[in-house]
């Protein structure tokens, strides 16, 4: 699942505007190298002053066409960077992509498929569904957007799905209903979501509390919002006593790396754990982003993954050094 | 390397379905790729890659728990979809904790594997190998290891010529290769007919049909893309009507083949033979069972010494003759289902 460092360049071919706040860009890429099957992502560079970044995205793909790259990028009113330089590019531009993989893939063995997008979380979703939709069984998607105009790609998942898209509009207070929904699902039924993280974090616990199989709820996070906005804020670090800033536009594991500080990481998407640091004292909440603490780990707010999650303003002082992994209840 | 010479989109037989069991981890590479197989409680079987996410170590060397497979160095689980349904020393399990599982399907004793878009995984596009598991038909086989690129079996089968050189003395006689021969194709589909008519049969055949005389003879291969073949043989007496459809006086056996790439230059020969007579006689089943055994060890000698000797001329190529028509139609019906694959990877959605 995990691919190497690529050398691959993609050369921006189409530009279009498909809601109004999210920008579709397809790339020409070489043809067979990179997986853009449904669920796959690709990271980008992305340049930043004098320094280079790395944005991932999910493809919008189904793997059908493999020398066409297709994402999605919503513009973020507080741009980390990545999403305001995505916007900047003009057909012929060339970006360099080093990695790809595919985290979420479609799995065929199911009765039935829900797919459920939140907002920009669509962009996985729309290859899902018309993967899924290709092994002959019923397909359900589930879309939530604030409004009509912020809602991407529904008329070609209308002309894929039919009366089983159900598109669930803010504006018009048709709020999803997740217990509701997990009536209608059974021990078979596969779901596949990508959204906020409450949503989420809202299915997760509905799909435990109904004890139906963990392997049957599939779902992707790039950790990219919390349940508070993005915000600056200060680390003190406790072995070398230095105190850090980390902007908007940073991650608290860049920063830390950036000022020299050595920590672990490997997923940088808030999975693994490795890059998790304590917390010895925060004047803010932890806006945990990441998959891998457990609730009551979480709740103890004494630590944190330094690649996702954040401080909500504020600062806080951390312990890099002499972590404790596993499980710690 | 040499391009890819065999399709993904195709149903590939792995393992005759006792081979996969309850609780026992079975690997086998298809396709150049790692995979183990196991069954499920309920008879189920699965097929998954034999590589462990976390670490890559072979899934194969762990064991089966409630359906599950547990990897043999930190005790990863994963269910039989693939998913990662526990992890050791951590409250949650990172949501992009997968192997790949590929459909698999029992069919006329054997499993059958899709390693292609599995959303085209259609069972009903599992060759007619019916003869295998028919109650009208007995039979057995077993399967023969091929250190050989699978299409240099598919070309020994689709031309039987060669029995006369190779298979001399038990099914092959001079009279093999001065009959003519015919050759048809559809979708997908080739076909060689050769009638040898009024001859003496050979030492094989003439022992099964048990009575003296001159033959009527036939081989009908029937051959399905990319690599199944159901090769109908017999004999009748010289003049009793088998050419016209009357086999009544003759004995007729179906030869199953499941042909399945290992690697290019490796081989998984599923074979199985079956026969409509005596069809209660467990000895006559063996001896057809050995006799044929035996036979298939002469194919397997001259195809293993001829991958050698391919990769000992990699400056050569290979030239057709007339008898080569079966398995020229053969080769080209797998070289459209790999460019229709890549055809149908181009087209825009």
């Amino acid at each position: 699942m995990k691919a190497d460092s690529l050398d691959v360049t993609g050369q921006v071919a189409e530009i279009r505007d498909v809601a109004s706040s999210i920008r579709m860009i397809r790339f020409d890429v070489p043809s067979g190298i990179l997986n853009l099957e449904a669920g796959a992502h690709v990271t980008f560079d992305v340049p930043k002053g004098d320094r280079i970044m790395t944005r991932s995205y999910s493809v919008v793909d189904d793997g059908r066409h493999p020398d066409k790259l297709t994402i999605a990028v919503k513009s973020e009113e507080q741009s980390k960077g990545g999403s305001r330089y995505m916007w900047s590019l003009e057909p012929g531009d060339s970006l360099h992509i080093s990695a790809n993989g595919n985290a979420m893939p479609p799995t065929y063995l199911a009765s039935d498929f829900v797919v459920l997008a939140g907002g920009i979380g669509v962009t996985p979703m729309t290859g899902m569904a018309r993967t899924l939709k290709r092994t002959g069984k019923p397909v359900r998607m589930i879309y939530c957007a604030r409004s009509a105009e912020e809602a991407a790609f529904v008329s070609e998942l209308r002309e894929v799905l039919g009366d089983n898209l159900d598109m669930r509009y803010d504006s018009d207070k048709r709020f999803l209903d997740i217990p509701e929904l997990l009536e209608t699902v059974s021990m078979d039924t596969v779901v596949f979501m990508c959204g906020p993280q409450g949503l989420m974090e809202a299915m997760k616990s509905a799909w435990a509390e109904r004890e139906l199989p963990v392997q049957n709820l599939r779902y992707e996070t790039f950790a990219n919002s919390g349940i508070h906005p993005t915000r600056p804020f200060q680390v003190t670090v406790a072995e070398t006593g230095r105190t850090i800033g980390v902007s908007e536009d940073e991650t608290l594991l860049d920063a830390l790396l950036a000022s020299g500080h050595d920590v672990l990481s490997d997923c940088r998407r808030g999975e693994c754990g490795l890059c998790k640091v304590h917390v010895v004292e925060a004047t803010a909440d932890i806006d945990h982003r990441d998959v891998f603490l457990s609730p009551m780990e979480r709740a103890r707010n004494d630590c944190l993954c330094a690649c996702v999650s954040r401080l909500n303003g504020g600062h806080m002082t951390v312990n890099i050094d002499d972590i404790l992994h596993g499980r710690t209840g | 390397m040499a391009e890819r010479t065999y399709p993904f989109n195709t149903w590939y037989a792995v393992a005759w379905d006792y081979e996969i069991a309850e609780g026992r981890l079975l690997p086998r590479r298809i396709c150049n790729k790692p995979l183990v197989f196991y069954r499920k409680k309920d008879g189920t079987a699965v097929a998954m890659d034999d590589a462990c996410w976390h670490r890559l170590a072979p899934l194969s060397k762990g064991k089966v728990v409630n359906d599950n497979v547990v990897c043999p160095y930190h005790g990863l689980v994963f269910e039989p979809g693939g998913r990662c349904v526990h992890m050791p020393s951590q409250e949650t399990i990172n949501p992009s904790a997968c192997v790949r599982t590929y459909p698999l399907v029992d069919r006329h004793r054997l499993c059958w594997v899709w390693m292609g878009d599995p959303a085209l995984a259609d069972p009903n596009l599992i060759p007619d190998l019916h003869w295998n598991d028919d109650p009208e038909w007995a039979g057995d086989g077993t399967t023969l290891h091929l250190k050989a690129n699978y299409l240099l079996a598919v070309d020994n089968l689709m031309d039987l010529t060669h029995e006369t050189f190779v298979h001399q003395g038990s099914i092959g006689n001079d009279a093999v290769a001065e009959a003519p021969f015919r050759t048809t194709h559809g979708p997908g589909t080739a076909t060689v007919t050769r009638w040898i008519l009024n001859q003496e049969p050979p030492a094989f055949w003439g022992e099964q049909l048990g009575k003296p005389g001159p033959v009527d003879r036939w081989q009908i291969i029937h051959f399905t893309a990319p690599s199944t073949i159901a090769l109908d043989v017999g004999v009748a007496p010289a003049g009793t009507g088998a050419p016209e459809g009357d086999r009544s006086q003759g004995v007729n056996g179906y030869i199953t083949f499941a042909i399945t790439p290992e690697t290019e230059t490796t081989t998984h020969y599923f074979w199985a033979a079956n026969r409509n007579f005596d069809i209660d006689n467990q000895s006559r089943t063996t001896i057809w069972r050995e006799g044929v055994r035996k036979i298939f060890a002469q194919d397997e000698a001259i195809l293993e010494s001829q991958q050698q000797a391919i990769e000992a001329n990699p400056d050569k190529t290979f030239y057709d003759l007339n008898i080569d028509a079966g398995g020229a139609w053969a080769r080209r019906k797998v070289a459209e289902m790999i460019e229709a694959e890549q055809a149908t990877m181009r087209r825009a959605v």
